[in-house]
């Protein structure tokens, strides 16, 4: 089964409720438009991954066992959330609060004050 | 104004349920900005719910239906039949485009005998032989227009000697039609018929409620547009619940193709985005 992105957002949405979900609380988590979540609802109920009562959507029984067999869906790599994180996060996300980045081998100078305790220690130890 | 969780959930199932709607989601949202209070929301919502919206795929369904009608539900002779939309003038008008739609019909079904007109008057002498007539139309609202053109079919000089068997074959009809063409007819077929959208769902307080908030919505809009008088709740009161891509009877709500509104006191005039369109 192919999903489009809006219906790959709506499924890990889900997937993150045992029971279901209402479908407002989908529409705020997934982030997407009215009309664009429910084409992709009205898809996924067509296929029979999707089943709604009332306004909860839950997964049914056989779409259960299709996402047991797409672990790829919920564990995506990073740049598959990429749309979603366009378009949920980059607004809020003002310049300055982003970090300079770094050159090809230069070195990670990290923050001593995120650095565990022990590992502090045990520089200070060698170069004592 | 769809602000509230309760409506934006509507909204979802609705659009879900009715992917007409996705293709029309800007003019979807017009709509439902233009209202001023929660009935009038609801209202809409539950209307829009029940909306039957005829697509190309069910427009099929309709016409395969009106065919099989005439030659198998009524079993009428091609030879002594004419198939003719309720018109008596040249003005253009949908009758003749479900004449053009049945022709290929009643290819597909390997008859070609019957006399398919396009304006009764045109008929000629030779067809009086034809003592069946089939009147076809997309759509009956009240009902008075068609059975207006029944007298007239029956005036035509070409039956004066031997008045014709008129049936009516209807694509889709207003409740309120068949009690005023039944009684005048031989035969009388409706692939899709409406009740009132309102008067007829609703009762007691929600049915004042819904006629309220109906009032309310087209209270707003211009009364008179290119001549033609607002058709307050569809004309003669008929609360269809209907739509289609061509040319929308005027028995449907006008909610869903009133052209113009008027921005309250102001009565500063604008064009509104409707769902479906008509030819004013």
């Amino acid at each position: 089964m192919n999903l489009t992105k809006d219906e790959v957002l709506l499924v890990r949405t889900l997937a993150m409720s045992k029971v279901g979900l209402h479908l407002y609380t989908i529409f705020r988590r997934a982030g997407l438009a009215a009309p664009a979540m429910s084409k992709a609802l009205a898809s996924l109920q067509g296929s029979g991954v999707i089943n709604l009562e009332d306004e909860v959507a839950s997964f049914t029984q056989k779409g259960h066992a299709w996402l047991s067999k797409q672990p790829s869906l919920l564990f995506a790599p990073q740049a598959r959330l990429k749309d979603r994180l366009d378009r949920t996060v980059s607004p809020s996300r003002v310049p300055q609060f982003k970090g300079p980045s770094i050159g090809i081998n230069v070195l990670y100078v990290p923050r001593t004050s995120e650095l565990p305790r022990s590992l502090l220690k045990a520089i200070a130890d060698k170069s004592n | 104004m769809v602000d509230s969780k309760r409506h934006m959930t509507a909204l979802i199932k609705l659009m879900a349920s009715s992917p007409w709607l996705l293709e029309r989601a800007d003019e979807l949202n017009y709509l439902l900005n233009e209202c001023s209070s929660e009935s009038e929301l609801d209202l809409l919502f539950d209307l829009l719910t029940r909306f039957d919206y005829l697509g190309n795929g069910a427009l099929k369904d309709g016409f395969n239906a009106m065919s099989e009608q005439i030659l198998t539900g009524w079993a009428l002779d091609p030879v002594k039949t004419i198939v003719c939309p309720p018109k008596l003038d040249s003005s253009a008008d949908s009758g003749p485009a479900v004449v053009q739609t049945l022709k290929s019909n009643f290819a597909r079904k390997q008859v070609s005998q019957f006399e398919l007109v396009v304006n009764l008057n045109k008929l000629k002498d030779h067809s009086k032989y034809r003592n069946l007539v089939v009147v076809v139309d997309d759509f009956a609202g009240t009902g008075r227009t068609i059975k207006g053109k029944l007298g007239k079919i029956r005036e035509l000089p070409l039956y004066k000697e031997s008045p014709p068997k008129i049936y009516v074959c209807l694509l889709a009809a207003a409740q309120m039609a068949r009690k005023e063409i039944e009684p005048h007819v031989d035969g009388y077929f409706v692939w899709r018929e409406y009740v009132r959208g309102i008067s007829d769902h609703y009762s007691g307080s929600a049915l004042s409620a819904a006629t309220q908030a109906m009032h309310d919505i087209e209270g707003r809009f211009v009364p008179v547009v290119s001549g033609v008088t607002l058709p307050t709740f569809g004309y003669g009161g008929t609360e269809v619940l209907m739509g289609w891509d061509s040319n929308l009877p005027n028995s449907v709500f006008p909610v869903f193709w009133w052209p113009e509104s008027q921005t309250t006191g102001s009565g500063v005039q604008s064009v509104r985005k409707t769902l479906f369109s008509r030819y004013l």
